[in-house]
């Protein structure tokens, strides 16, 4: 029961102090923000991980393997192209390309 | 102590979020998340020894080099598709995980754990096939259009049903059916996620895409419920909490419900009736209209050419067209002729929240320049040219003025408030709304059909060599030399207000020469010097003082202003933002509150300027329009020989003005 509180707890801090964030961030960077936390929704990476800290049989190797990469791949593709995206952005005045 | 070590990461997570605030710290922001994550990473196989190492790195390696390869390739026209397909990669983790600690059956769960599992095998299978479903509507690949099948919402309904009697049997059976069960929920929850997203058309998928966000997040944190991870509820908890604003923030954006985006059958009648009105008209008049695009196009050109302000609002056409690169290269052109430009966006402009930001980003532009919706209105106003590139519902005024559409009451540009609108649409049809744009019939818009990319390019080709046509309407220019001449001829006090531009156009010694003329006509002539005439501190003084005017006669700021009130004239050379009242009349101009010269109060003003744009500050001089004043566009020496030989036919004095080599001197 403590667990169910605590991890409940954390669900609503999080998502209270992420929401009160999030809310002051400037339209301007609502795609680069969506693509940022595209690429932090693939934290069930960890899950993916601990499936593998145990002994498994083929068939959960094998959806295990497959959930790492799905994963991997949101993981790395959304940081790389929300770092592409912002690299776009410039201030007045600041150098071309 | 562990807790201690989750909860510093998710600090770091929390604090690379907070700087998203600002647009030149979101980059950092963004690695900061990234090594918030990597750090979560390193703790969890730090915790847990990994056996199967070899397939675990195998697995990472290959995620990470499609991901990178995808990342890498895509353009910013495709962002939508790829994070909604990166939302689905998600989505498979995440119901993957679900599934294999559900089943694996060695070491027992509680049922906290079997609930949350449940729960994250349902909504990351439907994140999975929505977002598979968002994807290929953003890359065209699936018809954009709402797929609706028959008995659509009852469908949904039942297959809503069925996932909660599948979900909640698996609790009661043995492994072995739930195992069954598990699969079976999994499927459903895809046809669900199908069946949902399918019926959502193109223009709403910032909702939906911003909802797969949302789930997305609720999917890894239930996962991290599953596995008692705190890392993963708190990642997640962050996603969920994003997206749910976005989401919330795009209905409000579009003046809709969720429900009514996502369960649109209430809604569908109206739809589709403004639209069958005059179905007919506009492929008549798109035809009519494309003969005269010459002449449309000429005009449109000319509007820019003498607007002194130009919004732009792109839409999703321009990024169909591609036409953002020539969108930024006609703008620049327009703020090399002093024009101020600004790019309206509406926040539903686009396939995801923020898209049109994206799209003018990667064009090079200057993210200042790109107003929100709020902010940008009420400068409408005062805007003398709205260009439209490929948008139709955000400018379209009926989401005010009539009632019962699907967009009444949805806040829009208000492009219709321009002094002249400028269509840069595909075709005249209505929007994703099926509401008819009142804008396109109005008197003051020109509608320039067709490809975006190309009538942004043949704008920019008319701009160019369109210039003998605009200076025929006005006055002939020796009317207004006479007109000028007889002000001068007539006055008693002159005061002339050299700028930067009499220097470009080395007229300092012909004013010399007129004012020479002036006072041996017995008019007192002063030269009025503000302090920032010129490229340097004192210039005006240099260059008069090249002209051998005598220093006594040139007046400094405080000392002249007091003056303008009794001149009869002031003469203005090359100068716009010193003499421009609108420093003084206006709020939140770059000049607002910038001591300027008082030449609107002399009885008298005579501009000899090159042309009627703004100065450097790029705000508009209300002088120029004021009734007392004369202009005299052109080159500056030119306009004061003029003067100079009219004026010495209309005393009788013969004098030798225009050849200028003999100066008169005292």
């Amino acid at each position: 029961m403590t667990n169910l509180l605590l991890m409940v707890g954390v669900f609503l801090a999080s998502f209270g102090v992420g929401y009160m964030l999030i809310s002051k961030v400037p339209t301007l960077l609502h795609t680069p923000l969506m693509s940022m936390t595209n690429a932090i929704s693939a934290v069930t990476i960890l899950g993916a991980l601990l499936l593998f800290a145990v002994p498994t049989n083929t068939a959960h190797t094998v959806l295990g393997a497959i959930a790492i990469t799905a994963a991997s791949f949101n993981v790395y593709g959304g940081f790389y192209i929300t770092d592409r995206m912002l690299g776009l952005f410039r201030e007045k005045g600041s150098d071309s390309n | 102590m562990t807790f201690l070590i989750d909860f510093f990461i998710i600090s770091v997570l929390i604090f690379g979020i907070a700087l998203f605030r600002e647009p030149l710290k979101a980059r950092f922001g963004n690695w900061t998340a990234a090594f918030a994550l990597l750090c979560a990473l390193g703790l969890v196989l730090y915790r847990n020894g990994i056996i199967d190492v070899g397939t675990v790195l195998i697995a990472l390696l290959v995620g990470a080099v499609l991901g990178h390869a995808v990342a890498r390739a895509a353009s910013m026209i495709q962002i939508p598709s790829i994070v909604a397909f990166q939302h689905g990669a998600g989505g498979v983790a995440a119901f993957l995980v679900s599934f294999v600690e559900l089943t694996r059956g060695d070491h027992a769960l509680s049922l906290v754990n079997e609930i949350s599992g449940v729960l994250g095998l349902t909504i990351g299978a439907l994140t999975f096939s929505g977002s598979m479903i968002a994807s290929a509507k953003l890359a065209n690949k699936m018809r954009q259009a709402p797929q609706i099948l028959p008995a659509h919402t009852l469908l949904l309904l039942s297959n809503a049903a069925l996932l909660a009697m599948v979900g909640s049997a698996s609790f009661f059976v043995s492994s072995q059916a739930a195992t069954f069960l598990f699969v079976a929920q999994i499927l459903l929850a895809a046809s669900f996620g199908i069946l949902f997203s399918i019926r959502i058309g193109g223009a709403d998928m910032p909702v939906l895409i911003s909802f797969l966000n949302a789930t997305a997040g609720f999917a890894a944190a239930l996962c991290g419920m599953v596995i008692e991870n705190q890392l993963l509820i708190a990642f997640g908890a962050t996603v969920a909490a994003s997206g749910s604003i976005l989401t919330h923030v795009m209905c409000k954006a579009m003046n809709r419900t969720i429900a009514h985006i996502f369960l649109p059958n209430l809604k569908k009648q109206p739809l589709s009736a403004p639209k069958t009105t005059d179905s007919a008209e506009p492929a008549f008049s798109l035809k009519a209209k494309s003969s005269g695009n010459e002449n449309d196009l000429k005009r449109a050109a000319a509007i820019l050419k003498e607007a002194q302000k130009v919004v732009f609002v792109p839409g999703y056409g321009m990024a169909l067209a591609k036409a953002q690169q020539e969108v930024a290269a006609l703008a620049t052109r327009l703020m090399g002729m002093g024009i101020e430009v600004k790019y309206a966006i509406h926040p539903v402009a686009g396939r995801m929240p923020g898209h049109m930001n994206v799209l003018l980003a990667e064009a090079g532009i200057d993210y200042d320049m790109l107003v929100e919706m709020d902010e940008i209105n009420p400068h409408f106003h005062f805007t003398d040219a709205a260009v439209i590139v490929g948008a139709c519902d955000v400018v379209n005024p009926s989401a005010n003025e009539t009632e019962g559409t699907p967009i009444s009451g949805m806040p829009i540009l208000m492009a219709q408030n321009a002094k002249n609108i400028i269509c840069c649409n595909f075709d005249k049809k209505p929007g994703y709304s099926g509401v008819e744009n009142s804008l396109y019939g109005r008197e003051n818009t020109i509608m320039l059909l067709g490809d975006a990319n190309k009538t942004i390019r043949d704008l920019s080709r008319c701009l160019n060599n369109g210039k003998p046509e605009t200076t025929g309407e006005t006055k002939s220019s020796g009317d207004i030399t006479l007109e000028a001449a007889t002000a001068l001829a007539c006055a008693k006090k002159v005061i002339i207000i050299p700028g930067y531009g009499m220097a470009l156009a080395k007229a300092q010694f012909t004013i010399a020469e007129l004012a020479a003329l002036l006072t041996e006509m017995g008019v007192e002539v002063k030269y009025a010097i503000h302090p920032v005439a010129g490229r340097m501190p004192g210039h005006m003084n240099v260059i008069l003082a090249e002209a051998e005017v005598e220093y006594d006669d040139l007046l400094e700021l405080e000392e002249v202003n007091p003056l303008f009130g009794e001149t009869d004239v002031a003469l203005v050379i090359g100068a716009c933002d010193v003499v421009n009242p609108a420093a003084m009349q206006m709020e939140g101009t770059p000049i607002s509150g910038m001591p300027i010269l008082l030449a609107h109060e002399a009885k008298k003003i005579i501009v000899c300027n090159l042309d009627e744009k703004p100065g450097y500050s790029g705000v508009g001089n209300p002088l120029y329009a004021n009734p007392n004043t004369i202009m005299m566009l052109g080159d500056a020496k030119a306009s004061a020989n003029a003067l100079i030989s009219s004026l010495s036919r209309s005393v009788g004095i013969t004098h030798h003005a225009t050849h200028g080599q003999e100066r008169t001197g005292l």
